[in-house]
């Protein structure tokens, strides 16, 4: 398998993807098929980025592609138990591109730095941090 | 299952880097992931926390890779007593 809305290394795959908005350049990906989770590509199509909105509206991962197609950098906001309870607004940092490296011992899981989210601020649609206490 | 097929679900967990799932099984939402194994990072670790309260864990399993924890996950009887086989028409995946 592995072809669920993936470039596929050129390969023609069909599209499970569908874009609902924009935010700045960024696009909006749902899956086409309603029925189907939320989640993003591991590959990317044309654009160098996507974003994923959950049902209310709220953001919920961020996907950043080398010009390989692979994924690079990676934000989400859910659950994620080692950082802290609740949504907990973090990043994932590939050494390595590609989702097979998503939770290798060389990619960065962590916090944002203050830079980091100032940069990707405009994508976190209702998302709630105190920033005083997410920075200290 | 609701939001991925089994196959999907079970195929997720070797191919996309280990899992990264929400779903909710009997009304109550749980997360699972993979991560480096604290104790020895060359090492893979599973983890299914649930959504609420203290976020205790429900399932924990390392192994050299991704197919070492599924065959662990696999026989887990840890919804209610199943496994995900017997659980799996109750799962709805919301994410991943």
């Amino acid at each position: 398998m592995g072809g669920r809305g993936t470039y596929a290394l050129g390969k023609n795959v069909a599209y499970t993807y569908k874009t609902v908005g924009k935010i700045g350049n960024i696009k909006i990906l749902q899956p086409i098929d309603a029925k189907k989770s939320l989640k993003l590509p591991e590959e990317s199509h044309s654009s160098g980025a996507y974003v994923l909105l959950n049902k209310d509206g709220v953001f919920h991962q961020y996907r950043e592609y080398n010009t390989e197609h692979k994924v690079v950098i990676e934000i989400g906001y859910h659950n994620e138990r080692a950082l802290g309870k609740g949504n907990v607004l973090h990043i994932h940092i590939h050494q390595r591109p590609g989702v097979e490296n998503h939770s290798a011992s060389d990619t960065e899981k962590r916090l944002l730095t203050k830079t980091e989210y100032k940069k990707y601020k405009y994508l976190f649609k209702g998302v709630k941090i105190n920033e005083r206490e997410y920075f200290s | 299952m609701k939001g991925n097929t089994l196959a999907e679900f079970m195929d997720d967990l070797c191919t996309m880097g280990g899992p990264e799932k929400e779903f909710v099984f009997r009304g109550r939402k749980y997360f699972m992931e993979a991560q480096p194994y604290e104790k020895d990072r060359t090492q893979v670790e599973f983890v299914i926390f649930e959504c609420f309260g203290e976020e205790n864990y429900i399932f924990r399993c390392h192994g050299r890779d991704n197919y070492d924890c599924v065959k662990q996950f696999e026989i887990a009887k840890i919804f209610d007593g199943m496994d995900i086989y017997d659980a799996e028409s109750e799962i709805e995946v919301l994410f991943g």
